[in-house]
């Protein structure tokens, strides 16, 4: 929270619990004849100040390139991207009337000039109070000079806050970086310019509530916590699937692979909610503070043997339900001899107290069989089999399983042991079922609107620190160097996967040789 | 009857429940009227089933377990999952009251399972095949049914329980004994009483059961119903001592109806020129449409209280003097609570038309817009600006109380104040309030 808040002395405000309403602000968004601006960004604005969550005054600045017809193309976009629909007219009368557009060159230091005359004025006309949310949602090279430009035009107030002063806090999508150097480079420029906690380093996946009950399942039950280590847990597995190929992304994807599109980020985000220690508060510098220990804490992979640790494939020719898909290097913006792998499998060990011996079994791909995303914890089993089948065969040895499902059908569900009713002892796999969206009967909100909301509040707990994301990326290094050298050697064959199936051979093997299984989620 | 041994012995339908009394579920409930079929697959369709008022626990543990056998068969068009977060006691009176009743507890039922309780107080003795006859020749009627909700592969998800307990003019001593005997141990219990001014016979006896009472203020109708109301909570709940046991939580889903108009007010009180102009604040205006005079007294009795206003006297219908008695407001002021016909201005939904607070030359707003369920608001201190209120269907409303909602020590406090406010009327022996401009 900022930490001028006038609704402290708002006696209205006193017992108004429930809903949370950020400091009048301005929001202005680089890159904003993109995608995301139309498809998520605005329309998670419109539905905050639908659902009364956005101050009166709030107002919304698009910068980018060329001259468009910005609030004609965000009424069309909430119109239909909104997750309250349709357009509700009087809203758009107020809401929209926040809405205006500049357009400038990112690198052009007049472009800036204009904005900042153009803030202020906002500032007299919709009371902003010089309240700023810079979202830099362009290509990454546009990062560093937006940032440049906007310290020297004296746009950002380094003032911390609580002291009195209007408030500065800049978004960044992803991705931050590419790999160790690049994240580093980026991290010094924000920092030249910014503080720390005036960075939000955005994962969009951190703000769905499925991800956020990871931390209310594990704390806020007594019952769980005290067999989440290695005394308890055989194994996890996290998957991320997709059954989408890479939508005409190629030219982005190519140069990226699923090790820095999905581990390095969001899964490893999932992992360190699900591995971490209890924070001391739920507040952003404490959680992440405990992240950082379990990204610290990763096992690094023995580069020379880098093929039995981190599985890579890409997918061939299949079939996607029931149509014909082409393999990944017939796909638009692909080189025809592209080693970018499509799907990874990583077996990681977190050293420590909690989790010594664990194995964490991760895997992300596309054109999998379904979208899913999901954590699988395995228990140990139980130390002694007492059931015996008429042919001595011991009963209710599966074990039990806690998986948390993220997304679809998005929920929690118990795999335990029950007898069958009958004369006989025959124990039977039973699940415990909890669903979302039935058992709350309310739609979540999408991931950007809570994500949003929170960085007007001035609340990080969802975004990731720099420490956590130049961890994430040494790991990562390792494995991007390990597989660029065995690239150049050409000693390690790429696996390839049927569209439509669960992934490569060798990923099945990796387990396999544990004595384990992929889940089938 | 046996749960699901027996041949069909669907219940007649409980009077009224039909297609065309509006019963959502009617068409699940004459399907499984028209086909023949036993018991079991009646209560997987949601009909009620006749059981003994002695036999309940029996029927139903029956019923489910046969339910579940089912849902195991390859073409079972419905899963079993039996689930309670509640024990919801709920009250009606009469078949109107009844049929409102079963629609609620059918919405609620999608997203808070919970053993449904459901006394139905008919308004004349019936000539029945009633399961039990009492000794004073009452009959008791009792019937059971499944309450599910569609899940997102569209199967039916039977969940969880419903009693309805029949009979004319309820009898305290047989009916909260047979209650307390149906409550689910180690789930709260919530207590629904659509009017709690009117005296139940019941009501004292069953009152200490609940964890949560829940009313509507906005059945009220009047300002001296409220006022009753509120002495009658005071006599259930707040006179006795709570001896150990937690204190009842007394919810109003007309007080949560309140919710945007509040959360909306308050805002334009945030920028801090604003919040001063609220210590030095001359007048309340609120103006209600004809019979929503309850909504007026809760929203003013909220602003007092938030405000540190007391009333002191009527100078005239519908108008109070206020003095300062806490830390907020700095001098007196004046609330003038302003009766018109709904259509002579838009009420939005929950038929308050506007609020108006002034402080010297500045006026802030907030009005029902016109022709759409919106708010206007208006601060010298803020851009005018358009905030839509979604209407919420009561089950929704019902919800909500049953989660954190529920728990709102602002609504007793606004309550008590709007029953005053009622009272220094009563005693200036002025009329409802009801001024017209």
């Amino acid at each position: 929270m900022s930490g001028t808040d006038p609704k402290i002395d708002n006696p209205l405000r006193e017992g108004l619990v429930g809903e949370r309403q950020p400091d009048p602000c301005a929001m202005v968004i680089f890159g904003a004849s993109g995608d995301l601006t139309k498809r998520k960004l605005v329309p998670a604005l419109y539905t905050l100040a639908r659902e009364r969550l956005l101050p009166a005054g709030f107002a919304i600045v698009g910068m980018a390139r060329r001259e468009i017809p910005f609030a004609d193309q965000m009424r069309e976009a909430v119109d239909k991207y909104a997750r309250r629909r349709p357009l509700d007219p009087g809203l758009w009368s107020s809401f929209g009337a926040g809405i205006s557009y500049i357009a400038g060159n990112f690198d052009d230091p007049a472009a800036y000039e204009r904005l900042k005359a153009h803030l202020a004025e906002i500032d007299a006309q919709r009371g902003t109070g010089g309240n700023r949310v810079f979202y830099i949602s362009t290509p990454p090279e546009s990062f560093e000079p937006i940032l440049r430009n906007l310290g020297a035009a004296g746009l950002i107030n380094q003032q911390p806050e609580g002291s009195g002063g209007p408030w500065t806090r800049v978004i960044i999508e992803k991705p931050f970086g590419t790999d160790l150097k690049s994240a580093e480079e980026l991290n010094a420029t924000c920092l030249k310019v910014l503080r720390e906690d005036q960075i939000y380093r955005i994962d969009h996946y951190l703000g769905k509530e499925t991800v956020q009950n990871i931390l209310v399942f594990r704390f806020a039950n007594g019952i769980f916590e005290p067999l989440w280590n290695h005394k308890y847990i055989d194994s996890v597995q996290l998957t991320v699937s997709e059954a989408i190929g890479i939508e005409g992304r190629g030219n982005y994807y190519d140069q990226s692979g699923t090790l820095r599109d999905m581990v390095q980020n969001h899964i490893f985000q999932f992992m360190c909610l699900m591995a971490m220690e209890p924070p001391v508060a739920f507040e952003a510098g404490s959680v992440h503070d405990e992240k950082v220990k379990v990204l610290r804490a990763l096992r690094e992979l023995p580069t020379d043997e880098i093929d039995s640790w981190a599985v890579r494939g890409q997918y061939g020719a299949g079939f996607e339900k029931g149509q014909p898909v082409p393999s990944y290097r017939e796909e638009q913006g692909v080189r025809p001899d592209s080693r970018t792998e499509t799907y990874i499998a990583l077996k990681l060990f977190i050293d420590n107290f909690r989790w010594a011996g664990v194995p964490f079994y991760i895997r992300a791909g596309k054109r999998m069989p379904k979208r899913v995303s999901e954590i699988g914890i395995t228990f140990k089993n139980v130390p002694h089999a007492l059931f015996k089948g008429p042919t001595g065969a011991q009963l209710g040895r599966e074990p039990n399983v806690l998986a948390l499902r993220i997304q679809p059908d998005e929920g929690i569900n118990l795999k335990f042991l029950s007898k069958v009713p009958g004369p006989t002892i025959e124990p039977r796999p039973v699940t415990m079922d909890f669903r979302y969206g039935s058992s709350f009967g309310t739609e979540p909100p999408e991931a950007y609107e809570r994500l949003l909301l929170d960085c007007m509040l001035g609340d990080g707990t969802l975004f990731t620190r720099g420490d956590e994301v130049l961890q994430s990326w040494r790991f990562c290094t390792r494995i991007l160097d390990a597989w660029a050298e065995g690239n150049a050697k050409a000693t390690n064959p790429l696996p390839s996967y049927e569209a439509g199936s669960w992934g490569p051979a060798e990923a099945d093997e990796m387990l396999t040789r544990d004595g384990r299984t992929w889940r089938k989620p | 009857m046996s749960g699901g041994e027996n041949p069909p012995q669907v219940s007649p339908p409980p009077s009224g429940r039909t297609p065309e009394s509006g019963d959502l579920r009617a068409r699940e409930r004459q399907e499984g009227w028209a086909v023949p079929i036993d018991a079991v697959d009646a209560f997987t369709l949601g009909a009620a089933i006749a059981v003994a008022p002695d036999k309940i626990e029996q029927e139903l543990t029956a019923l489910w377990r046969k339910a579940a056998e089912r849902a195991q068969s390859t073409d079972a068009r419905f899963t079993v999952t039996r689930a309670c977060l509640w024990n919801f006691i709920i009250h009606s009176n009469g078949e109107e009251e009844f049929f409102f009743t079963k629609r609620l507890i059918d919405e609620m039922s999608e997203s808070v399972p919970a053993r449904i309780l459901s006394l139905y107080e008919t308004s004349e003795a019936e000539k029945s095949d009633a399961s039990v006859v009492g000794d004073d020749g009452s009959p008791l009627r009792a019937s059971v049914e499944a309450n599910f909700r569609r899940s997102g592969t569209g199967r039916r998800e039977v969940l969880a329980e419903e009693i309805t307990l029949e009979a004319p003019h309820i009898e305290a001593n047989r009916l909260s004994g047979l209650v307390r005997s149906l409550l689910l141990a180690d789930v709260p219990t919530a207590l629904f009483v659509r009017n709690p001014a009117t005296q139940y016979g019941w009501l004292p006896r069953l009152a200490p059961e609940a964890d949560r009472f829940i009313f509507d203020s906005r059945k009220l109708g009047s300002g001296a119903t409220l006022q009753c109301t509120y002495n009658n909570l005071q006599k259930l709940y707040r006179s006795q001592p709570a001896g150990g046991r937690p204190v009842v939580e007394i919810a109003d889903l007309g007080w949560v109806r309140l919710w945007p108009w509040r959360i909306l007010l308050a805002g334009l009180f945030d920028p801090p020129q604003a919040t001063q102009a609220l210590r030095q604040l001359d007048s309340i205006e609120i103006h209600h449409s004809a019979g929503e005079e309850p909504a007026a007294l809760l929203m003013a009795g909220w602003l007092l209280e938030r405000l540190g206003l007391g009333p002191v006297s009527q100078s005239a219908p519908g108008v109070w003097s206020l003095k300062p008695e806490g830390e907020v407001a700095q001098k007196p002021a004046e609330l003038r609570l302003v009766s018109e016909p709904a259509q002579e201005r838009p009420v939005g939904i929950v038929g308050i038309a506007s609020i108006e607070l002034k402080s010297g030359e500045h006026v802030f707003s907030a009005r029902g817009v016109a022709d759409s369920r919106s708010i206007s608001l208006g601060s010298p201190f803020q851009p005018e600006r358009v905030q839509p209120v979604h209407g919420r269907p009561d089950s929704e409303l019902m919800v909500a109380v049953m989660g954190v909602g529920g728990r709102d020590p602002l609504m007793y406090e606004a309550l008590r104040l709007g029953a005053q406010l009622v009272g220094i009327q009563s005693t200036a022996g002025a009329g409802t309030g009801e001024t017209s401009k």
